[in-house]
């Protein structure tokens, strides 16, 4: 296995978010605590992203993946049960804001 | 591999940043500010604990009524046999642990002008800003004749806990082939999908233990949430056993008979056995007393800070707010509960609120293995402050014949429920 460095890990992100056309302005690290916006994610997916039951567990997900799904869903080329309708309301600086976050919180407490 | 944070790093940066758990403003020689929030449910327990973990030079003080609340969410599972009561109650305490001071007690005032919450127990809190989520009370007197006592025998259940058993017992005890009216109000109410949830797992329970038993629906309106959905369902779990009467087929209640369980409406009269009289509603005594609800029935509020637009430094969220297209329900709460909870902060540091996407999902149980949901996101608009659907967003699940995706979404339901309790009571 593969294992990245932070760094790299936030350059593949930011490779993958530039590819589809995101700015590189909101792929600036984000200091402070979490946006609201941020915050809605855990009434669903549980507290800090970790998911007690069948909602998936989102603390934890790698960085590029989780944006990849995100940017997915949002031009409808994923299917699921709800993250296609709340998806497209997502700016870039949301998504980045959403995956910077969640991907830094350790997949159990 | 990059080191990650911890839970306490994670959403509690300020914390964090002091190297040692939160401190407890009250614990300290000088708070920089008193928030006083009111109401023990999802938007008052998402508010006071987003706030806590924000801000811990804050003093937070949460004022619940009961020691125990039990969530309207999933107490339909209860009437329909699925869970035990106690599976849907929750104690305050964890939140003991986080250093918000617990007031167990029932708020009777808001003195607007000294800014001063009143308790029954006679003692007075001071607030710098007051959040309340103090959820509905019922209108009995837009109903005929009939006042808050009938609740004993015409349960509504409408607010969780014993009202919620006496109903499950009246249709546990009713005879084999009998009659359940569920006679829900007009717009806007709490939980606009809750009555057909309702009759849904009530029907579940009857297919099982009293299958020639019918449930009719005498409406306040014509249309309800997630109709097509529901009734596609109704057809093909519970054949036959379910009758919506839209408003207009019947043109609203002219008597309620309490004693022989019979309904006058305008154009017909039914009988029944079991009667579920949900009343239409409004805002919390306590908001309508304090003149935050001015002539009307809700509070309105500025979509951006939920401050109050009759009062300043008061903030109402959930059920009791109209809140632009959001809808009343647990999850909306919640989610205006943090969001105000950073406005709040916001305001007494002098910055500008977020103008954030609030999300919402409304699930439904139709059976066990069966959900359907609705969902949206709002953001408030850069002229008005309104918080409006986003166009192109949200929307209910799919139609048609998919049973992975109704099984997926009553899975994602009970999920839901798993983590957003937890996220409020849990430690």
């Amino acid at each position: 296995m593969v294992a990245f460095q932070a760094s790299q890990i936030r350059y593949l992100a930011f490779a993958i978010l530039a590819s589809v056309g995101l700015s590189s302005a909101s792929c600036l690290a984000q200091d402070g605590p979490p946006t609201v916006t941020v915050e809605s994610c855990t009434t669903c997916h549980g507290p800090f992203g970790r998911s007690l039951g069948d909602m998936p567990t989102i603390a934890g997900m790698d960085e590029a993946e989780m944006a990849k799904a995100l940017i997915d869903f949002r031009a409808g080329l994923r299917t699921g049960t709800i993250m296609g309708r709340l998806a497209g309301a997502f700016t870039d600086a949301d998504i980045s804001a959403i995956t910077q976050y969640f991907s830094q919180i350790e997949e159990a407490g | 591999m990059p080191r990650k944070l911890s839970r306490r790093q994670a959403f509690g940066l300020a914390g964090a940043a002091l190297g040692t758990p939160m401190l407890a403003a009250s614990a300290r020689a000088q708070p920089t500010a008193r928030v006083v929030v009111v109401g023990g449910g999802f938007g008052g327990v998402a508010a006071a604990r987003t706030l806590r973990r924000l801000a811990p030079d804050i003093a937070v003080t949460l004022v619940v009524e009961s020691p125990v609340f039990t969530t309207c969410p999933f107490s339909n599972t209860v009437i329909g046999g699925m869970r035990d009561l106690q599976s849907i109650q929750f104690s305050y305490d964890a939140l003991q642990s986080t250093a918000i001071d617990i007031h167990v007690d029932k708020a009777l005032g808001v003195e607007t002008g000294g800014k001063r919450i009143r308790l029954a127990s006679g003692e007075s809190l001071t607030y710098d800003r007051a959040i309340l989520s103090p959820g509905i009370d019922f209108r009995y007197d837009a109903l005929p004749d009939i006042g808050p006592e009938v609740a004993e025998q015409l349960p509504h259940a409408w607010k969780a806990g014993a009202q919620t058993l006496l109903l499950r017992d009246q249709i546990r005890a009713m005879r084999q082939g009998g009659t359940i009216i569920i006679a829900p109000p007009d717009n806007p109410f709490r939980c606009p999908p809750g009555p057909y949830e309702r009759a849904s797992l009530i029907a579940h329970y009857l297919s099982r233990h009293n299958p020639t038993a019918k449930i009719l629906i005498v409406d306040g309106k014509d249309k309800f949430s997630k109709q097509s959905l529901f009734q596609a369902a109704w057809d093909e779990l519970y054949p036959g056993m379910i009758t919506f009467i839209p408003f207009s087929e019947h043109a609203g209640l002219k008597s309620i008979d309490v004693g022989q369980r019979r309904i006058d409406t305008f154009f017909g009269s039914f009988d029944a056995d079991v009667i579920n009289l949900i009343p239409p509603q409004s805002a919390a005594k306590i908001v309508l007393d304090a003149g935050l609800a001015g002539t009307g029935y809700w509070c309105e509020i500025d979509g951006l800070t939920f401050e109050s637009k009759v009062a300043e430094g008061v903030h109402v969220i959930g059920d009791a707010a109209i809140v632009g297209d959001m809808p009343k329900s647990g999850f909306s709460a919640s989610t205006q509960g943090k969001a105000c909870a950073h406005a709040v902060l916001a305001l007494l540091r002098d910055n500008p609120p977020e103008r954030a996407l609030l999300m919402n999902t409304c699930y439904s149980l139709v059976g066990p293995d069966y959900g359907i949901s609705v969902a949206g996101v709002y953001q408030s608009d850069t002229e008005t402050n309104r918080l409006s659907s986003l166009p192109g967003t949200g929307g209910t699940s799919e139609a048609g014949n998919l049973p992975q995706l109704r099984q997926d979404e009553a899975a994602f339901a009970r999920g839901w429920y798993a983590n957003l309790t937890q996220e409020l009571f849990g430690a």
